[in-house]
């Protein structure tokens, strides 16, 4: 039989517990603390830390594939992270390389980040150099080469390496029947945002992951957005060479019946004429610069920004 | 000295008894071996290999100890019914299971100053500079070791061996996985999951706050704050645990 703990015992036990979990309570708080010192960016640096693949893989045994998710699981936190710094993507490139180290056939890493770092954050070196890691430990594989094509084609301008990525990507057997004239389209057609807005579309058929689609589809309403700044652009051009100064407002284009229509801004936002510059620039996005820097570099106007090897004047290479 | 410092100095001797710090002759090897045979690396990668396999090394021997003397410093005295003979004197069952705690955290200590010495020599031999970031990761890997052994402690106090080697090992694995989970369920639309997380997240020892290794191998020290914050939400933690396994242990019967 249990003895029934007498009126001291009780409250022995219950004072007990209280100070229990006024300690758990006071952990809690200073947990609270710590968390806001640690914050995102602070965690994103220890992706820093991790040690080289090659010793890493000594050190984890036979978990190399446990260890690989679980520092995938770190990094994709900060794969799309708006918040992340220049050096938050260097982590970021770090973490997925050390975790292929481990796991070379682990795809998604290879796709999520390179289509992160070479389409969505601009560092196309890392997007396309984790890409061919991908594609030199899985042949098998046509997705991992049409992505580092289209970098190279549409975001590095240099349309020789994306055609060779193109032909890799079309050679792989089980590649999808349209990809050889697709491809063949994107490198004879170099700089057309058509081309590029219908290989993103294809090949967000073809991502399962959520994010990522989300991410792609975010990237090919950019691209219509430069789209129509392009053309807007280029009616006030035209305008300005017609009446010889440029027009007061956007619907004077219209009125003067330059452009048929007013094109609305895919990303939610308002396009908006400096009247001074005759510049168009949209309300929704910041990063217009960049994009037209790129432009430039298609209409083979300008020198390549980012200093790459391909160049307008390389011949076209094709699909076989 | 009182009943909680005696029996803390029997678990530290009843420790060194079974021959535990012979530990100490693998931890050596381990580390010197490995340092040699990495020499011939670049030098700045050699720095940061020797540092970083020292820490870690220090590390996990001091959680195994910590793991496997923890589980069995409360039930190998019922086994050998030896607890008989200590609660029939009058010392109360909360400071039986504290001056476990205590014996077992002092055994730790030595070990750990002995690992941390020749990890210091070792470094000193092969010209890797010695910042206060080691110091750092050293002092939050005994906290963490502190926080193990009242896990451990606390599991012992209702399981058998085997149950609290499986579960410490369990806690010891979520507590450097709650703030990923924490993250990963940070977007989720569902309340009752984020909520069960929250929960989770502070219920759990979050061990991963302890964890400065990575910094400290390439001597970035962090922030003199930091480190307090974090030493105090470690003995807190391991004071909430103590204080669960003495209540368990204060209702059991023998």
């Amino acid at each position: 039989m249990t003895p029934v703990p007498s009126g001291s015992a009780v409250k022995r036990i219950a004072g007990q517990i209280l100070f229990g979990v006024a300690l758990l309570a006071g952990a809690s708080a200073l947990l609270n603390a710590l968390d806001r010192d640690r914050n995102a960016v602070a965690r994103a640096e220890q992706l820093a830390y991790l040690p080289k693949g090659e010793y890493l893989k000594l050190a984890v045994l036979g978990y190399r594939q446990v260890v690989a998710d679980l520092i995938w699981l770190q990094a994709v936190q900060h794969i799309g992270a708006k918040r992340d710094t220049q050096l938050g993507y260097i982590w970021t490139y770090h973490a997925v390389d050390v975790l292929t180290d481990l796991d070379p056939t682990f795809i998604p890493p290879y796709q999520a980040t390179g289509l992160f770092l070479g389409v969505l954050v601009g560092r196309h070196e890392e997007g396309v150099a984790i890409l061919k890691k991908g594609i030199q430990h899985n042949p098998e594989n046509w997705q991992l080469p049409f992505l580092a094509g289209y970098i190279s084609y549409y975001e590095r301008c240099d349309p020789a390496a994306g055609g060779a990525l193109f032909r890799i990507a079309a050679r792989v057997p089980g590649a999808p029947a349209y990809l050889p004239q697709l491809a063949a389209r994107m490198t004879v057609e170099s700089g057309d945002s058509s081309a590029a807005l219908e290989f993103l579309e294809r090949f967000s058929r073809s991502v399962t992951d959520e994010r990522v689609r989300e991410a792609l589809f975010r990237r090919m309403k950019e691209i219509v957005q430069e789209q129509d700044l392009r053309s807007l652009e280029a009616g006030i051009s035209r305008y300005r060479a017609h009446y010889g100064q440029a027009p007061a407002k956007l619907e004077d284009l219209l009125l003067r019946g330059i452009i048929t229509r007013l094109p609305v801004d895919p990303l939610g936002g308002q396009y908006e004429l400096n009247t001074l510059t005759g510049a168009v620039s949209a309300s929704s996005t910041r990063e217009r610069l960049r994009i037209h820097e790129k432009v430039a570099c298609r209409l083979g106007r300008a020198t390549q920004p980012w200093g790459g090897a391909g160049s307008m004047e390389a011949p076209l290479p094709t699909v076989q | 000295m009182g009943a909680i410092g005696v029996i803390a100095l029997n678990a530290f001797r009843e420790s060194l008894r079974d021959k535990i710090l012979y530990n100490l002759v693998l931890f050596a090897g381990l580390l010197i071996g490995l340092s040699v045979l990495l020499a011939d690396l670049s030098i700045t990668e050699h720095h940061k290999v020797i540092a970083d396999m020292g820490l870690a090394a220090i590390n996990l021997i001091g959680v195994i100890i910590a793991i496997f003397v923890g589980i069995s410093l409360v039930n190998k005295e019922i086994e050998r019914r030896t607890i008989y003979t200590i609660m029939a004197r009058p010392i109360s069952r909360a400071s039986f299971v504290l001056g476990k705690y205590l014996g077992l955290a002092l055994t730790l200590f030595v070990n750990l100053a002995i690992m941390v010495a020749v990890f210091l020599l070792t470094l000193w031999l092969y010209h890797v500079p010695i910042q206060l970031s080691i110091f750092q990761a050293v002092l939050l890997i005994f906290v963490e070791i502190l926080v193990v052994t009242a896990v451990a402690l606390f599991f012992s106090t209702f399981s058998s061996t085997t149950l609290s080697a499986i579960f410490t090992l369990g806690l010891y694995v979520i507590g450097h996985l709650t703030a990923d989970l924490r993250t990963l369920v940070a977007n989720s639309e569902s309340g009752p999951i984020k909520s069960l997380v929250d929960l989770l997240y502070y219920l759990c020892p979050n061990l991963d706050m302890l964890n400065i290794k990575g910094q400290a191998a390439v001597g970035i020290a962090a922030a003199p704050e930091y480190v307090i914050l974090a030493s105090l939400y470690g003995v807190m933690y391991a004071g909430f645990l103590l204080t669960g396994a003495c209540l368990v242990f204060q209702q059991r019967d023998f």
